[in-house]
């Protein structure tokens, strides 16, 4: 048994030239799931909360009180959370699956080799990469409606004294940097987390693997609700109509 | 050197030395956050969120290091 | 950069697909799980804030109300005392004058009574006295005939009698 670690999702099978990766795969049947029980819940939703609805209110409420906690309450927190918690709610579902035992087992001949046909949904950068172009493009369109077209753009190009050009340049850079970081963060997160559970069960399958295991659990929790988190945390401050714009490029 | 070893090389030895600062970061965002949750117990539901988000922006630098690696490996 | 594009295993059509995918996830997942959940949630807050409300108000009301009926008890009990005493006051005069007028009666009457039995003493007395007179006079005249002269004895035989009386 060889260890066959690749950085890119397996390709499962093509549909006419699309190819279909075991990450797309898997992100449409979670995709099906959400929408199909949102619907459900939609449908079955009863002022008295039976067990099941107890619980998603539970959690639905609960983000929307961090929310709320984070970019103020009012509107603002209404028209974000959407954005954030289904961040929150896909990454930790998509996620969580990667835990399902016996995963790793199952492989599937796509003509060339055999590919495991399960893989951790957010270990495909594509689709971390697009969820994170949606915050940044989502954080951007919010600077742009609060400070207005002319001061987001005096903010980057600026051209008053070589300092702030300078500033400016690197305020650039920063959003280019968040972009990355952003993304990475998640990606390499649960990449590494994908990776480091493959080694240890290749070097000893019993016991061994089990306390990285947990660890992998707890950065699944974790990484979901950092992505959303941040992604609140950087929308708040674009929202905020800020003196001190230079000083929070980066992260 | 054979440039495809001095390739794997630059990408372990940037990603082993850029882990050793938000390690390091991290562990005293950590600290910090314990020392406080211990000094004032009621508030640990506001800062356990506060420290993890603190973390992660801490990981950013090993995150940069690591696509500066894989940059070197693929690039 | 293209190695690294081909090694992460980008593909802008899946990607784009993907964006699609979930901007349409966020939509639906607002439209159909955060939307109600959140109206639902404050529809109850409402709800029971409302029925709290209610209990407090039906308390407080139970509670006037408590205090009223009380006040009326208490109001209703002072004033019957005030009747009751009223009434044994006035039960009180009754007797005293029943008791007063039945005294007088009785002593009324016992004056009526003794003035008939005076008056019938006083002429038992006299029907005595003039019984005895009358016998003195015809015991004295039976005695004395023999021996005086009628008209004088008589008359001093009356003066003794009327002394003697």
């Amino acid at each position: 048994m060889g260890l066959n670690i690749s950085l890119a999702p397996e390709v499962l099978f093509y549909i006419g030239s699309w190819p279909i990766t075991n990450t797309f795969f898997w992100f449409f049947w979670v995709w099906l799931a959400l929408l199909i029980g949102s619907f459900i819940l939609r449908k079955n939703l009863k002022l008295v909360p039976g067990k099941v609805q107890n619980l998603i209110e539970m959690l639905i409420s609960a983000a929307y009180d961090f929310t709320e906690s984070i970019i103020g309450q009012g509107k603002k927190a209404k028209r974000i959370f959407p954005l954030v918690a289904t961040q929150f709610f896909f990454v930790l579902t998509c996620n969580l699956l990667a835990y399902i035992p016996g995963q790793a087992a199952v492989t599937l001949n796509n003509g060339e080799k055999m590919v495991p046909l399960f893989r951790s949904i957010v270990s495909d950068y594509g689709l971390v990469f697009m969820m994170t172009m949606i915050t940044v493009i989502t954080i951007q369109v919010v600077a742009i409606i609060v400070s207005g077209p002319f001061s987001y753009l005096k903010k980057f190009l600026n051209f008053a004294n070589p300092l702030k050009f300078f500033l400016g340049l690197m305020d650039l850079i920063g959003e280019i940097a968040k972009i990355v970081s952003l993304s990475f963060r998640l990606f390499g997160n649960i990449f590494a987390g994908e990776v480091l559970g493959a080694v240890m069960l290749f070097l000893a399958p019993f016991f061994v693997p089990l306390p990285f295991l947990f660890l992998g659990l707890l950065t699944a929790v974790v990484q979901a609700f950092v992505f959303a988190v941040l992604t609140l945390v950087f929308i708040s401050m674009a929202s905020e109509i800020d003196e001190g714009a230079e000083s929070k490029a980066g992260a | 050197m054979e440039i495809q070893a001095a390739k794997y090389l630059a990408a372990g030895i940037a990603i082993g030395l850029g882990a050793i600062g938000p390690g390091i970061g991290e562990g005293i965002a950590a600290s910090k956050a314990l020392e406080a949750i211990g000094r004032n117990p009621e508030a640990s539901g506001r800062i356990t969120p506060l420290m993890f988000v603190s973390m992660a922006i801490t990981e950013s630098t090993a995150i940069y290091a690591l696509v500066i690696s894989l940059i070197i490996l693929f690039g | 950069m293209d190695r690294l594009i081909q090694a992460l295993g980008l593909d802008v059509r899946i990607m784009i697909a993907q964006f699609i995918n979930f901007s349409i996830l966020v939509w639906v997942l607002w439209r159909f799980a955060y939307r109600p959940v959140l109206n639902m949630l404050e529809e109850r807050q409402k709800k029971i804030e409302k029925g709290v409300a209610d209990a407090q108000a039906a308390e407080t009301r139970l509670q006037t109300t408590t205090e009223e009926s009380k006040e009326i008890i208490s109001q209703a009990r002072k004033e019957a005392g005030i009747i009751i005493e009223e009434a044994k006051k006035k039960a009180e005069g009754r007797y005293q004058e029943i008791v007063d007028k039945a005294q007088v009666d009785i002593k009324k009457q016992i004056d009526k009574e003794k003035g008939a039995i005076a008056q019938e003493k006083d002429r038992l007395i006299a029907d005595v006295k003039k019984e005895i007179s009358s016998l003195l006079i015809i015991s004295l005249e039976k005695f004395l005939q023999e021996k005086m002269d009628s008209e004088a004895d008589k008359k001093i035989i009356e003066k003794i009698v009327k002394d003697l009386a």
